[in-house]
């Protein structure tokens, strides 16, 4: 609050970004692409979904994606078997998870800190941003990638059995599952709207911007 | 914001120290309480680790998720519903099969494998879909 009346110091004017929230944002952003890439070869190795506790090749699915499966024993209706890649897919999807949670946290408490949640993302801040904006970063920050982590957590048998109430408020392991894909599917389009619209509105200043911090745009700043 | 003063460097070298130093005795914390998972050194073994060790201080008195008997499958799922073959049905018209696997990893000198004694019932392939079932309910 009582920042947000003092003005800012006249070398302070030219940063868009602060060093946090750069360094978060990139160290999510590699994170997701990890974890979209190994998501990708993870589901590879059973492409139909379900719902509720159960699910396997002899109950009726859900849907299932359109593609070969990496497993010989998932029928597809395709005549092949695409390449097993569930090992490695494994790892580095919860070893970017881990990086997302803890970048997260950082993030979120430096942000409450500085109140940059307060001045730039909540909708009565004075921030850049435009309504819009700020209610999709706060509902990717605040609601998608948290309940990512959680349908994540859910696909856990060690987690199930410590908190199974954190797979039964899905409805089960398969819904668990199956809203990870629909979270997943939502943050890639986010982040495809989110690179047109820095496209559109000059995507060398406002990269180079979240790299260095630094503006020349002063009506951005 | 970027310019380096001396205060910058002193604080930013201090809490590098803390957090190697806080990362050292916290490796050694967990490699005492076998928090560390043997094949660590990879390129995965952050990730591997944390997952290990998070999964061995949350199931300290936990084995496995508990269903009620409800949720007891209608149909068998290993590797799907037994074959409908007449090899299988030969094989199932002996009774129920039971092997007992001694906790050495021997197989009993009754049946020196699942394979064996499929073979014994009249199974010609060893490895057919019949046998596979077998080891695997076995």
């Amino acid at each position: 609050m009582l920042r947000k009346e003092m003005p800012e110091p006249a070398h302070r004017q030219a940063h868009r970004h602060t060093a946090v929230v750069r360094a978060t944002h990139w160290l999510a952003a590699l994170c997701f692409l990890a974890l979209l890439v190994s998501g990708l070869e993870i589901v590879l190795s059973h492409p139909r979904f379900y719902w509720g506790e159960a699910g396997n090749v002899t109950t009726p699915a859900l849907f299932s994606l359109p593609v070969p499966a990496s497993r010989a024993t998932v029928p597809t209706g395709y005549g092949f078997v695409l390449p097993d890649q569930n090992g490695w897919s494994r790892s580095l999807h919860f070893e970017a998870a881990w990086a997302v949670v803890f970048t997260g946290l950082f993030y979120v408490a430096a942000g409450l800190y500085t109140r940059h949640f307060r001045n730039n993302l909540l909708p009565a801040g004075a921030g850049a941003y435009n309504l819009a904006q700020r209610l999709t970063y706060l509902f990717v920050i605040f609601v998608a990638f948290p309940l990512a982590i959680w349908t994540g957590l859910a696909m856990s048998p060690a987690v199930a059995s410590v908190l199974p109430q954190a797979v039964s408020a899905w409805g089960g392991q398969e819904s668990a599952r199956t809203i990870h894909f629909f979270l997943t599917l939502f943050l890639v389009a986010f982040l495809a709207i989110h690179l047109i619209m820095i496209t559109r509105a000059g995507f060398g200043p406002l990269v180079r911007a979240m790299i260095t911090g630094r503006t020349q745009n002063k009506e951005r700043s | 914001m970027s310019d380096i003063t001396r205060r910058r460097l002193v604080r930013g070298g201090l809490a590098a120290a803390a957090g190697a130093s806080g990362l050292a005795v916290a490796a050694r914390l967990a490699d005492r309480y076998g928090l560390i998972p043997p094949d660590h050194g990879n390129l995965y073994g952050a990730g591997d680790s944390l997952t290990y060790a998070a999964q061995r201080l949350l199931t300290r008195h936990s084995m496995a998720r508990e269903f009620p008997r409800s949720s007891i499958s209608k149909t068998p799922f290993v590797n799907g519903p037994p074959p409908n073959d007449e090899a299988f049905r030969k094989l199932q018209a002996r009774g129920p099969l039971l092997i007992l696997w001694p906790i050495s990893g021997a197989f009993p000198r009754a049946a020196r494998s699942p394979i064996s004694h499929a073979r014994r019932a009249g199974l010609t392939s060893p490895s057919g879909p019949a046998s596979r079932w077998l080891i695997s309910s076995a």
